[in-house]
């Protein structure tokens, strides 16, 4: 480029009021987005980066290729000195920052869960699944709930103990049952409780439950009495429980830091005071999860192509091509620059859902939907600009895309995602409208 | 035009390796199934006819997968044989393209043997080596050189991904002589500067080796030496057995969702009767379709060097896009199920994303598409 025309040089030939409204700081979009913050949430998204590059990042090929539960907890008892695993109350019951969350209550969490999946997807749940297993307390808006237990996980966490949570909807014959109207209005879930003298027994399992292998406490959905999804309730069981078991551990093609178990119920006595919101209350406090979580799988999204582009990109520039850097030429420049339009495009989408007061199904979906699929995208386009060096696991890239694929399929299938996003605004944007007389 | 009882019988025979030896391989156990009967599936292979050996006496000589029949032209057996092997395990039938790809190079050059080799063709970072576009054509960016002095060969060639199978003997390792013609030199794959990526190493493909070869001007016998190759054959070979293994790849991963998709009810009906899933079989079909009458075109059209190249490019680049579209779509069908191994979706798309770089990146061969021809040149063709 010639010297005189770039825009660094042609700026200085302006006069003091131009240079000023002409931009051309060589900052990373990273740190211009950061700029657009509020200075906590500045300093927050700073502390998860350098958290999830001194923690994470050097674990995550490692515990890609050999899983470790002991690694994973280790790892949520630093976070958790870090204050980041008690952070869905304020100060002093927990480290939430009472002025991020009166701003926006899911930002700083989308903040975090895009810092952590940029270093590594897999670590990055392990981390996160927490938040969702301790969701439903908070969500209910079931005071007794917050106070007694939420307040008493966060208390034994900031003793130093691993107590870790874990969200259990999902069921080997119920998957996006568990996450759709139409779908839980005709099937009957198998995890039943049947009450009993001073509460209930529950007995069935449920799949896939991310950090169900490590968790001590797990908020468990079954249905009272024989009934169907109408009749979930909530409940918060402890791994110590009679009859409760942790059954296979899957094997998976991403996010492999992370466990995803199986948990049987045989007969567990759950007593009543464990019972989180009303009996029958349970299919509003998922649904409600859901909102509040698919925001946050939209950032995870974003972390993991982020990072799989920033592997790219470091590839790119110490890669040579006829003696000359891989990013001198224009086909990969125009492909980066594809890239971290799609990346941008993402974040923008998460930072719009989590500004709204509270999350809503629609906003919740179209985020977690369209981040899951331009993740995936980045990712894969990642692997191809790498060539076949891209399917090298020493790259990270691979990884990455083998990681952004869970993020079309948990919380519910992208599909069911858009179902939901039609469903969230059939009374509004959907509405039939009353037939108007053309303009003339 | 009605098939004959012969193509018949062939295809029902690589069928039934495929069901019966390959899909026995891969299972339901491990991230790739059981990778150590590999040997004894190319045993197999090599027992029932299934891929060509330059041994004259061997089973597959003349209509295994490259066999001799694909020296005056009629490709399309082969490229049916690999795609139906594909669709249980794309490694092993990558195993089966290099290894028979490789003995046909050596009938070709009148070399008859019964070892198995692979060919060396491709060089970093790439694949098409300091090749940074047209017009020349990817050929013209490898590098690797051999030089006769004092009556010994010297080879001097850095080759990446190298597929192998593991009871691979000899390495073809392609490059010019000092006339500037492309010719191939057999190295033993024991040689030192030849190493091994770990398959744990690798998104997918595990059933087959990858090798790399760096060696800085060793020494070798002349009689490794054999004539002149037709490169820009190979090469458009390689890459038409690249296509058809997606393209059988992507058709494993949909008979798997379809028989998911006939069994799963969600909403209180199998969830082939959702909208939403009938779209992803469906888009999966369009893929495949198209990619599938792309490497069949690309197959039957008679032509020569950049020609049939450029043909071949065209045939690698959309089918490996369109199958790895496809299977992603398909393990879409199966939901959570689809990300666990035992389901073997993931193993379909962990293959479908490697197949989508192998023998060059997509951008590549679009831009050689590209400046070889164009609908210009296509018109002055019909
Ligand atoms: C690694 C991992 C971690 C997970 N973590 C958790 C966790 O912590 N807690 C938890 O409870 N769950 C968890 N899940 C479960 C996850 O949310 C479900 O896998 C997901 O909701 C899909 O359900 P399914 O797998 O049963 O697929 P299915 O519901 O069987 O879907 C199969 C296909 O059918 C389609 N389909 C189904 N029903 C309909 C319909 N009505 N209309 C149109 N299309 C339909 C789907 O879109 C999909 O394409 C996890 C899953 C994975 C893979």
């Amino acid at each position: 480029m010639s010297g005189s025309t770039a825009p660094g040089e042609a700026r200085a030939r302006l006069g003091a009021l131009g240079r000023l409204l002409y931009d051309v700081r060589p900052l990373t979009l990273w740190e211009r987005d950061t700029e657009t913050l509020s200075w906590h949430l500045r300093r927050y998204r700073r502390r998860c980066r350098r958290f999830a590059e001194s923690y994470l990042a050097p674990r995550a090929l490692q515990m890609d290729r050999r899983p470790d539960h002991a690694v994973c907890v280790e790892l949520f008892l630093e976070s958790a000195r870090w204050r980041f695993q008690t952070e869905l109350l304020p100060w002093p019951l927990g480290s939430g920052s009472l002025k991020a969350m009166a701003h926006s209550f899911l930002f700083p969490a989308a903040l975090k869960a895009e810092e952590l999946c940029a270093a590594c997807g897999g670590l990055g749940l392990a981390l996160l699944a927490h938040d969702l297993g301790i969701a439903p307390l908070f969500v209910s808006g079931d005071l007794r709930a917050i106070l007694r237990w939420q307040r008493a996980i966060y208390d034994e966490i900031r003793a130093g103990e691993p107590a870790i949570a874990a969200f259990a909807i999902t069921e080997p014959g119920a998957g996006s049952d568990a996450e759709d109207t139409e779908g839980a209005a005709s099937a009957r879930p198998t995890t039943v409780a049947r009450r009993a003298a001073g509460g209930f027994r529950l007995s069935g399992r449920k799949c896939f439950i991310s950090n169900g292998g490590i968790a001590r406490w797990v908020t468990l959905f079954a249905a009272v009495d024989g009934g169907g999804f109408d009749s979930w309730t909530c409940f918060l069981l402890d791994q110590t429980m009679t009859g409760f078991q942790v059954g296979r551990a899957e094997r998976k093609l991403g996010q492999r830091a992370a466990d995803a178990s199986e948990l049987v119920l045989d007969d567990v006595f759950v007593p009543e005071a464990r019972v989180i919101g009303h009996v029958g209350g349970g299919w509003a406090i998922n649904r409600n999860v859901l909102n509040f979580s698919r925001p946050i799988v939209g950032a995870i999204a974003v972390g993991i192509a982020r990072g799989a582009l920033e592997r790219a990109v470091a590839f790119c520039e110490t890669t040579r091509l006829a003696a000359r850097p891989l990013t001198a030429y224009q086909d990969i420049r125009l492909k980066l620059a594809e890239m971290t339009a799609k990346v941008q495009a993402g974040r923008a989408l998460v930072w719009q859902a989590v500004r709204y007061r509270l999350p809503f199904q629609a906003s919740g979906s179209i985020a977690k939907s369209f981040c899951g699929d331009m993740a995936w995208e980045v990712c894969t386009e990642a692997m191809a600009l790498l060539g076949e060096q891209g399917y090298l696991r020493q790259h990270g890239v691979e990884k990455a895309a083998r990681d952004a694929r869970l993020t079309q399929i948990y919380e519910g299938t992208n599909q069911i995602n858009r179902l939901a996003v039609f469903e969230g605004l059939a009374e509004s944007d959907f509405a039939p409208r009353p037939t108007r007389r053309p303009v003339s | 035009m009605s098939e004959s009882w012969e193509v018949r019988a062939r295809r029902e025979a690589v069928e039934r390796f495929a069901v019966e030896v390959v899909g026995c391989l891969v299972g339901t156990e491990g991230r790739d199934g059981d990778l150590t009967s590999v040997k004894s599936v190319m045993f197999s292979a090599d027992e029932l006819g299934i891929v060509a050996s330059a041994n004259p006496g061997s089973a597959g000589y003349e209509y295994g997968i490259w066999g001799t029949e694909t020296l005056s032209g009629d490709i399309g057996p082969s490229l049916e044989a690999l795609a139906i092997v594909a669709s249980r395990c794309a490694g092993i039938a990558m195993g089966l393209h290099v290894a028979g790809l490789a003995a046909r190079a050596l009938v070709a050059a009148r070399r008859q043997t019964c070892e198995r080799a692979a060919i060396a063709l491709l060089e970093p970072p790439f694949g098409l080596g300091d090749w940074t576009g047209p017009p020349q054509g990817p050929l013209d960016g490898l590098n690797a050189r051999v030089s006769a002095r004092d009556g010994e060969l010297r080879l001097r060639a850095t080759k990446t991904f190298v597929y192998a199978v593991p009871d691979t003997v000899n390495l073809l390792v392609i490059c010019r002589d000092d006339s500037g013609e492309h010719v191939g030199v057999l190295v033993d794959r024991e040689a030192s500067g030849i190493t091994r990526v770990a398959a744990e190493e690798r998104t997918g493909l595990a059933a087959c080796e990858v090798l790399s070869v760096a060696l800085e001007d060793a020494f070798i016998a002349p009689a490794a030496r054999l004539p002149a190759i037709d490169a820009a054959e190979l090469l458009a070979l390689y890459w038409l057995g690249v296509a058809a293994i997606a393209v059988g790849n992507a058709v494993g991963a949909r008979r798997r969702a379809r028989a998911y998709a006939s069994e799963r009810v969600q909403a209180g009906v199998p969830i082939a009767r959702h909208p939403a899933v009938q779209l992803l079989l469906g888009d999966a079909d369009l893929a495949i379709e198209a990619a599938a009458a792309t490497v069949a075109q690309a197959a039957a059209a008679r032509g020569k060097g950049i020609d049939m190249l450029r043909r071949a490019a065209l045939a690698r680049a959309i089918a490996a896009d369109n199958a790895a579209h496809a299977v992603t779509g398909c393990l879409q069908v199966l939901g959570g199920y689809g990300y666990m191994e035992e389901y073997r979706l993931e193993k379909h798309l962990r293959d479908a994303v490697c197949l989508r770089s192998v023998g060059g990146r997509r951008d590549d061969l679009a831009r050689f598409v590209a400046m070889s021809g164009g609908e210009e040149s296509w018109r002055s063709r019909q």
